[in-house]
């Protein structure tokens, strides 16, 4: 990404959009998926990825150490769907919702009837959780981060992340035994 | 056996999220107690639940999802970019009295369109979704049924994007480049 102001020449702007629409292309699904983990339907976490992308990208000056550039969108993205949680839970509205996505008729039944299962199981766990603890474990488990990093993302300390995660773990295995038959 | 480690550290250990002190302490005393290894376990088959279930929602067409936002951002940021320009031309103050103009003719028009569909009598049966086709236009929309098709949407300019929504709707963003005001046309099949 290039580090100057504002873009003066047609050329230059052409530039900069094919930056960003590579920049958008290269982590889009990631930041959806991790969106969608944290307030649980399609529409909303559709609405809050164009969201945290267009606020990271009108600070492209930010996005020129790839790696950095990736911690600091999943950052935003993490920080604007805890905000839309915080701004629902003000409202009284429901935690987690459900998936309401068409199956799509493509797919092999039993295949679909399997993932639609394991999908609900995850999302319902999820739904136990406080959104801090959600944060905490979709960032560590399922994106992968160190723990330092999720502190970082979270804005906490390493000491209290690790007690999000751990009761966030015991909270969602809690869950996934009574589910079994 | 004494001493066993609690529910919540097996959990960090389970993922090596453990300080390292703890973490020897807590393997030292897994080489000797067949219920903590058990405990352990259980933690790990969950965390592989959990990363089982963790791919796309169920039905969602990722690529026409994709498009879709990826239309939407660009538009945002060239709205955002209108905006941007407007206000380095016009200074703050006229762009403070213009938004609160446009603020209040935005509220005008929300109280005379909410009023007028309060007193909006009952609509005719709609056509059912099988036979109601649903396209994005050069001009904005167009719905098709029967023999019937209308563009119900028509602002004068393409869409800035115009695509087929995951859900089968269809939805058209209009940006005027003047104001960096977006107007968004979503129409879904029901």
């Amino acid at each position: 990404m290039p580090d100057s102001g504002p873009p003066q020449t047609g050329m230059e702007q052409d530039a900069l959009r094919a930056e960003r629409d590579a920049f958008v292309e290269a982590h889009l699904k990631r930041i959806f998926l991790l969106i969608y983990r944290l307030v649980g339907n399609v529409a909303d976490a559709q609405d809050l990825t164009q969201e945290a992308f267009i606020k990271a990208l009108q600070r492209h000056e930010q996005l020129r150490d790839a790696e950095k550039a990736a911690h600091w969108l999943s950052r935003i993205a993490t920080n604007t769907a805890l905000d839309h949680l915080r701004k629902r839970a003000r409202r009284g509205e429901a935690g987690l919702e459900g998936i309401s996505a068409p199956a799509p008729e493509e797919m092999n039944p039993e295949h679909r009837l399997l993932r639609a299962e394991r999908a609900e199981l995850l999302q319902e766990g999820l739904g136990r959780l406080t959104p801090r603890e959600r944060a905490a474990l979709v960032l560590r488990d399922l994106e992968d981060l160190p723990a330092e990093e999720v502190a970082r993302q979270l804005n906490c300390g390493k000491a209290t992340v690790r007690s999000h995660i751990a009761n966030a773990r015991v909270k969602f295995r809690k869950y996934w035994e009574r589910r079994q038959p | 056996m004494r001493n066993h480690p609690d529910a919540r550290d097996l959990a960090l250990h389970a993922g090596g999220d453990l300080p390292w002190a703890r973490r020897l302490a807590v393997a030292w005393h897994l080489r000797r107690c067949g219920a903590c290894q058990r405990e352990l376990q259980g933690f790990r088959d969950a965390l592989a639940a959990l990363r089982s279930g963790a791919g796309l929602p169920p039905g969602v067409d990722w690529e026409s999802l994709a498009a879709e936002m990826q239309a939407n951002i660009r538009l945002g940021l060239a709205a955002g970019e209108a905006i941007r320009r407007r206000g380095q031309k016009e200074g703050f103050r006229a762009a403070d009295w213009r938004a609160a103009a446009v603020v209040t003719a935005a509220l005008a028009i929300v109280a005379v369109a909410g009023w007028t569909l309060q007193r909006r009598p009952a609509p005719a049966p709609s056509p059912s979704s099988a036979e109601v086709v649903l396209r994005p236009t050069e001009e904005g929309l167009s719905v098709k049924w029967g023999g019937t098709e209308a563009a119900v949407f028509g602002p004068g300019r393409a869409p800035a994007a115009a695509a087929v929504s995951w859900d089968g709707g269809v939805r058209a963003p209009f940006l005027d480049e003047e104001t960096g005001q977006v107007t968004i046309y979503d129409v879904a099949a029901q």
